[in-house]
């Protein structure tokens, strides 16, 4: 590998790559110090105990349309009937047939706890409900419901109007709740997916529409 | 700054010392005081262990009588007890030679130690040795020797650099005086006490040493410690010293392990004095087979290197096996005494068994040296081997003997045995206890700064704890005021830590004002970071940051926020803390 891969792997500068072989601590494989064996690398910096930025330790990405995927892990109920927005938390969470009883029982608790301390009502006819803190014990992967009212209801939503759709997310950490709600914003926001939901669309619109807005590079 | 070439020879500069200061390093106001104190150590320390060294040579004789009478054997019992109780009891000090204590003074006391140590083991060792314990003065000596510098630092009001190196110049003039072996109280303070050369603690050291030197020779006139031979040896000797190195080595790791055993041994009895009444019964018996093998013993190496040991291969080992048990005895019990004696003692005699043997195996007519050259040699091992000291095993054996032609085969036998003794023992007996509890931190270095500092002098308590029920558009509110980037989530009621919220994590929802309003502080926090207590060292803050990846971490104490330490204030008081212990 040449030195800018060197200096990747073990996370220093170019220039500190070029220092120590200058200094003997470290051997390349040429007389000009650019080409570098990787296991030798490897070995040299297991030996001093140097982190390495291989593919196996490099952080998860969360790039990828996670809320795509939560979906589809999830659920998508077209015109539910319900007469509160604790209805609607409850189809939302039933509609969740990867967790058992316990499992559901626990989250509708937990998101109704949450819905009392502030309405989730984000404006424009969505709501997201969730849980105050991440469900690590309970799932390993995010998952989201997504459940569009026969009738809007009054969610105490910002911008005072009735909601029309549900998406209730369920984050195993805050990272990926986070990124579960960046995205949602930019569906919102650029993607015309509230228009969208107010038309309830076949699951397979939704996500559709979802993967257009949200895959990489489409902005 | 110009060349300190060039101010040497400068007209201007009045003050000898001033013009000495700038040959040796960089100038400084102190040099001239600092002198003057090391060879006011030098002096105490040299009368310090000249008067010890006359002090038992006194009573041990006094006590020739009684010692071949029927209680005899239960004298170096007596003398062990006192020993050890004026140490523990009267001093209220850990037993033994205090080496080891000494050189904890320099790695963790900054080269402070009490005031009543200038006693201590002075008194201990001359009741012990005095009455036939196996044991050396010279661990004393250079305890009382560095209590001594560290007492006079003390009192002139002088930096940690300062104090550590006035510690070293009493070790090295103890050394020096009581060998009357300059270079070899030199050597020892720098390899072995404070492990670092540079002229600012060479130049006292020396001073000192030279001192001490002079007082030694004043009282007791200028003469060898173990009186002077001749030593010749020629090529074939120098691969019979290699052999020896080896066989060095095996023994000193013998003299080490068995002076464990019985230290592990005493620590199991229900009183502290009754293990060095015991070992020192024992070693009263011993005593009477082998009268060599108690005390001090100079007479027997003095004997050995001028070839006059008692004849016979068996007879020898049996006293080089009898000084093994009884030094073990004395110096694993408790009783105060040192390692340089029983060495020393403990090697001539294997010397000449060595030398014996080498002539009864050797082909005739091939030229080897005299028994006496072996002891010498095997002298250098033993100290080399059971002190992890080559140096001061070379010099030392040199300057007690004069025996300065042997010096080649001296430097084989040291290092092999030193390489021996290291694939079985890691740390010398000195600092084998500092090694293990990570104490073995010598000033300056980056190791020692690391564990030094603790976390609690580098938080930053000036840090804005939010609540967990606050939305983020709340929270951005609070960012508008703040400079930081990271914030603690505490629970406003218990004050308890919960979470930390990293501003560069949430800013793409703190940006879009409907998301902002419906996402709780506790909701997107980070738990993963797992706090630092106040009391850890910055090595563990370091190796935290190393496994978290983090930027700034929490500190709590009993689940109470308490600050924030970030990389760049570590690195920040890191700096700081070198140059306040090691001077820009």
């Amino acid at each position: 590998m040449d030195r800018s891969e060197a200096a990747r792997l073990l996370g220093v500068s170019e220039a500190t790559l070029a220092r120590w072989v200058r200094q003997g601590l470290l051997r390349a494989r040429d007389r000009r110090g650019e080409r570098f064996d990787r296991s030798e690398l490897l070995r040299w910096a297991r030996e001093r105990d140097i982190p390495v930025e291989t593919a196996a330790t490099a952080p998860e990405r969360l790039a990828e349309p996670l809320l795509v995927e939560a979906i589809e892990r999830g659920a998508v109920v077209r015109g539910a009937h319900c007469a509160s927005a604790h209805d609607a938390i409850g189809v939302a969470v039933d509609a969740l047939r990867d967790l058992d009883a316990d499992g559901r029982r626990r989250l509708l608790e937990e998101v109704l706890a949450r819905e009392r301390l502030a309405s989730t009502g984000l404006g424009e006819g969505v709501a997201v409900p969730h849980t105050r803190e991440p469900l690590g014990d309970l799932i390993a992967a995010p998952l989201a419901s997504v459940v569009m009212l026969d009738r809007a209801l009054d969610w105490a939503a910002l911008d005072g109007q009735p909601v029309h759709s549900v998406l209730l997310l369920a984050s195993p950490t805050a990272a990926s709740h986070l990124e579960m709600l960046a995205q949602l914003g930019r569906a919102l926001h650029h993607g015309g997916v509230g228009a969208l939901l107010a038309r309830r669309p076949e699951r397979a619109e939704l996500l559709e529409r979802l993967h257009q807005v949200l895959a990489p590079g489409a902005a | 700054m110009s060349p300190p070439g060039a101010t040497a020879s400068d007209p201007s500069e009045a003050g000898g010392w001033h013009r000495l200061a700038r040959l040796v390093g960089p100038s400084d106001e102190r040099w001239g005081s600092i002198l003057l104190l090391a060879v006011t150590v030098g002096v105490l320390s040299g009368a310090s262990a000249v008067g010890l060294r006359a002090a038992v040579h006194r009573v041990f004789h006094a006590l020739d009588g009684m010692r071949e009478g029927a209680l005899g054997p239960l004298l170096p019992a007596v003398g062990a007890v006192l020993g050890v109780a004026i140490v523990t009891r009267l001093f209220r000090e850990r037993p033994g030679h205090g080496v080891p204590d000494v050189i904890r003074a320099v790695c963790r006391d900054g080269g402070r130690m009490r005031r009543r140590s200038v006693l201590s083991r002075w008194l201990g060792s001359w009741v012990n040795v005095s009455s036939g314990g196996s044991a050396g003065l010279e661990g004393p000596i250079v305890f009382t020797g560095a209590a001594i510098g560290s007492l006079l630092g003390g009192s002139s009001d002088l930096d940690e650099r300062r104090r550590t190196v006035l510690l070293g110049c009493g070790v090295a003039g103890g050394i020096a005086a009581v060998f009357n072996a300059p270079i070899a109280g030199m050597i020892f303070a720098i390899e072995v006490v404070l492990a670092e050369w540079s002229a600012f603690s060479v130049v006292p050291i020396v001073m000192s040493a030279v001192a001490a030197t002079e007082v030694s020779r004043l009282i007791l006139g200028d003469m060898q410690a173990l009186g002077q031979a001749t030593f010749s040896m020629g090529l074939p000797d120098l691969f019979a010293c290699a052999a020896l190195g080896a066989l060095a080595g095996l023994l000193s790791v013998a003299l080490v392990r068995s002076t464990r055993v019985v230290e592990e041994r005493s620590k199991r009895f229900r009183h502290d004095l009754l293990a060095p009444a015991a070992c020192g019964v024992l070693v009263g018996l011993i005593g009477i087979a082998e009268p060599g093998a108690i005390g001090e013993g100079y007479d027997v190496a003095r004997s050995a290197i001028r070839s006059e040991l008692a004849p016979g291969l068996l007879l020898c080992a049996s006293l080089a096996l009898a000084k093994l048990v009884t030094t073990s005895l004395t110096i694993g019990s408790g009783a105060p005494g040192g390692l340089f004696a029983p060495c020393l003692v403990f090697g001539s005699v294997a010397g000449v068994a060595f030398g014996r043997l080498l002539a009864f195996v050797a082909p005739a007519g091939l030229p080897i040296a005299s028994e006496g050259s072996y002891a010498l040699a095997a002298m250098a091992g033993l100290l080399a081997g059971v002190m992890h000291a080559p140096l001061t095993g070379i010099f030392l054996a040199m300057e007690v003997t004069g025996g300065y032609e042997a010096v080649v085969p001296l430097m084989i036998v040291s290092v092999l045995a030193l390489v021996v003794v290291r694939r079985f023992e890691h740390d010398s007996p000195y600092t084998r206890e500092l090694a293990e509890s990570g104490d073995l931190l010598r000033p300056g270095t980056d190791s020692r700064i690391l564990a030094d500092v603790r976390v609690r002098e580098t938080l930053d308590r000036d840090s804005t704890p939010i609540p967990p029920d606050m939305t983020l558009a709340d929270f951005t509110e609070i960012v508008k005021e703040s400079r930081r980037n990271h914030f603690p989530v505490v629970d406003p009621r218990s004050g308890r830590y919960l979470g930390m919220l990293e501003l560069a994590a949430v800013r793409r929802l703190v940006l879009d004002p409907a998301l902002s309003r419906v996402t709780l502080v506790g909701t997107v926090m980070d738990v993963a970071s797992e706090p630092l207590h106040p009391d850890a060292t910055l090595a563990e803050a370091m190796e935290r940051f190393d496994s978290s990846g983090a930027w700034v971490l929490p500190v709590t104490e009993e689940g109470r926020f308490v600050g924030l330490l970030s990389k760049s204030t570590l690195f920040d008081r890191y700096r700081r803390e070198l140059v306040a212990q090691v001077g820009a």
